[in-house]
């Protein structure tokens, strides 16, 4: 069947419809009482089955959904030469100008700070155990070195999702800190594993450049894993 | 649990809501509005009453299965429609005899049994004239009617629901007008 162009607007199709269609149309929407027996066997067939859960917000399966990017040549030098530099600068250190800058730091809840990298933990459940300790929390300090609006950037905004704050773009806002040139945070957390990604501006997605990615998610994309460890015998 | 029992007031996104916290008999409520509905559809796309009462049971149980991933902004029915049409698509094509209920001759038409349509029990239920006259039709052309004229979607939530365009869809729309126009002359007369 050859398709051609319809060129008329959404609804426009209402009064070109000829009255004997709108009657039949009409006529084939008559009647369809609800059929408690059918009703019945549906129920009787979800209810073994497991409950169904809210997924993650729209924005995020738009955001890591695979999708095609085009760039002229001259873009993409620009991109890679901005990507190139933004993990320079997570490498060499952003804080204070030290010559270090994990993107994560983890320390115990007194707020005495402990520098360490992003660990990868072991799959199929939290890396440290507590230890018999009734969940002590540690501080943990995200840092993403992205330039913020007043450097030229279009970044204004950073918020922190991950699965400690329910994947919730509004709950962990960041903090540009300028003489670091990066968006941090803290945030107290019990040992264990956890997964994590920055949202830019409400809309753009991106994991941790300075961090292990974790498994794919099931959406198309990589978060960043950060590992908390227990306070005895320091962070890692 | 149904609509009488107090879950009249609650628009279809809060019933999603209260089933996605726990409660699974209210995914009852949904189910009552719109197993009719359905099931009218599938029928009519399926020309069978057992295929069309399994395509309906798989829609609502794949529906609650992905509850989790509706959204809102759209509107529950085309959201269920989008699984409702898949389902039946997938069942003509496993049958593979889909074109045996698309009848162009009159004749045939007017002498033929109502093959496909039966009560339930396998007696032969004859279609009025209108509904013959619809399952006449090209299945996309007939597909895309039901959609906009009997089920109410709109051309975007077409596009959503059946993955054509938007020209194509008018297309087919106007198309399936025109035959039926020709089909149902002098039906509603008098």
């Amino acid at each position: 069947m050859r398709e051609e162009p319809w060129d008329v607007s959404d609804e426009a199709d209402e009064d070109g419809t000829p009255p004997v269609v709108r009657q039949a149309a009409a006529h084939l929407r008559r009647g369809g009482a609800s059929d408690e027996r059918a009703v019945a066997a549906v129920m009787a067939a979800v209810r073994g089955r497991r409950a169904p859960r809210r997924s993650r917000p729209a924005s995020w399966r738009r955001l890591t959904a695979a999708r095609t990017w085009h760039l002229s040549p001259l873009a993409a030098a620009g991109l890679a030469a901005s990507l190139v530099g933004v993990g320079a600068l997570g490498a060499f250190g952003l804080r204070g100008g030290v010559d270090r800058a994990p993107a994560v730091a983890v320390g115990p809840a007194d707020g005495r700070t402990v520098d360490t990298a992003p660990q990868t933990a072991p799959t199929g459940g939290p890396a440290f155990a507590s230890q018999g300790d009734p969940a002590p929390t540690h501080v943990v300090r995200f840092v993403l070195a992205a330039p913020s609006v007043s450097s030229g950037s279009a970044v204004s905004r950073v918020t922190l999702v991950g699965d400690f704050n329910g994947w919730n773009a509004e709950a962990t806002p960041m903090r540009w800190d300028a003489a670091a040139r990066a968006w941090m945070t803290v945030v107290a957390l019990p040992a264990g594993r956890y997964v994590y990604a920055f949202v830019l501006d409400g809309r753009r997605w991106v994991a941790d450049p300075a961090a292990p990615l974790a498994p794919e998610d099931g959406f198309g994309a990589s978060n960043s894993v950060v590992v908390v460890a227990p306070a005895t015998g320091g962070a890692t | 649990m149904s609509d009488a029992h107090g879950h009249a007031a609650l628009t279809d996104a809060n019933v999603v809501e209260r089933v996605l916290g726990g409660d699974t008999d209210a995914y009852a409520v949904l189910v009552s509005r719109y197993h009719a509905r359905c099931l009218r559809y599938a029928e009519r796309i399926l020309r069978n009453r057992a295929d069309a009462e399994d395509a309906v049971q798989e829609t609502f149980i794949r529906a609650y299965d992905a509850l989790g991933r509706y959204e809102e902004r759209s509107r529950f029915t085309a959201w269920l429609f989008r699984i409702l049409v898949n389902q039946c698509r997938a069942a003509a094509a496993r049958r593979g005899r889909r074109e045996r209920w698309v009848l162009t001759d009159e004749a045939a038409v007017l002498g033929a049994p109502a093959e496909g349509s039966t009560d339930g029990y396998g007696a032969a239920v004859p279609l009025d004239r209108v509904e013959q006259a619809v399952a006449e039709l090209e299945p996309l052309l007939r597909e895309a009617f039901l959609l906009r004229h009997v089920e109410g979607l709109g051309y975007n939530e077409m596009r959503g629901v059946t993955g054509a365009g938007l020209s194509a869809l008018k297309m087919r729309v106007k198309r399936a007008c025109d035959a039926l126009r020709g089909k149902l002359e002098g039906v509603y007369d008098a």
